[in-house]
């Protein structure tokens, strides 16, 4: 998919866990593992604005457009 | 009663088609001896063994019956690939989980075995038929043979249904993967 998630730069730049993102944002670290391996089809607003929160970040901060990635490499 | 899940109408289901399977698998190795045993006829009439009383009789049943067994095997195979693929579909219903991509490639490869099957009986009839044609039974016997328009409409409304349900099954799957990986 052209769209990536680029939360593991994210929580590189803050040296934070995902285990210690899991448990400030309430979402699962199977949904979060999923997320960061790319393999989400879609992302809630709720999802979002969480991650935002936490991370003291914009949306935009946390995807990236790609044009050369194949759209079902990520299938 | 519930439809879907461990003791539902599908689980029931699902048993039916179990004991149905292992029936055809009886079935399957019946006419595969019977064609052996056809086979075995006829080498035995091309090397001149002529059997006497009961045995010749069968002999000559299964010479004169023995094109049929191959189309029939066939048949079985047909309702076997249709009889399995079914079990495969009622499993993940009796699992409560049947929007699963393979159930739009099981529904497919039914609808192929299904018109494969209708396609057989049409070839058996004929080879039945032809042999009866040729042993002059018709006469004997007072058959007519004559041409009829014997085609199953229920069944080729049923293969082109099949079909139109596997497309559904297949968004059906896609739409829920893709629920799965909304985060």
């Amino acid at each position: 998919m052209p769209i990536r998630v680029t939360l593991d730069r994210m929580l590189l730049e803050r040296r934070m866990s995902l285990t210690e993102l899991c448990d400030r944002v309430g979402i699962t670290m199977a949904n979060l593992s999923i997320l960061k391996t790319g393999k989400a089809k879609a992302v809630r607003f709720s999802t979002l604005e969480a991650l935002c929160k936490e991370l003291g970040c914009q949306p935009g901060d946390l995807l990236s457009f790609d044009e050369d990635e194949d759209d079902d490499a990520a299938d | 009663m519930k439809a879907l899940g461990r003791g539902s109408l599908a689980s029931a289901l699902k048993i039916v088609l179990d004991v149905a399977w292992y029936l055809s698998w009886a079935a399957l190795v019946l006419a595969s001896l019977f064609l052996v045993a056809a086979g075995a006829a006829f080498i035995m009439n091309f090397l001149g063994y002529r059997p006497i009383g009961f045995m010749s009789e069968v002999v000559t049943a299964l010479q004169e019956h023995g094109v049929v067994f191959p189309l029939l095997i066939a048949e079985i195979v047909a309702l076997m690939v249709v009889v399995d693929r079914l079990r495969r579909i009622f499993a993940t219903l009796v699992s409560g989980d049947p929007f699963v991509p393979e159930n739009a490639g099981h529904l497919q490869v039914i609808a192929i075995a299904i018109a494969a099957y209708q396609i057989l009986r049409h070839l058996t009839q004929g080879a039945v038929a032809m042999l009866l044609t040729l042993m002059d039974r018709p006469v004997e016997g007072g058959i007519h043979l004559a041409v009829a328009p014997d085609v199953n409409l229920g069944a080729w409304f049923a293969v082109a249904a099949l079909l139109v349900f596997a497309e559904v099954f297949r968004e059906g799957a896609r739409m829920r993967q893709e629920q799965k990986y909304t985060i």
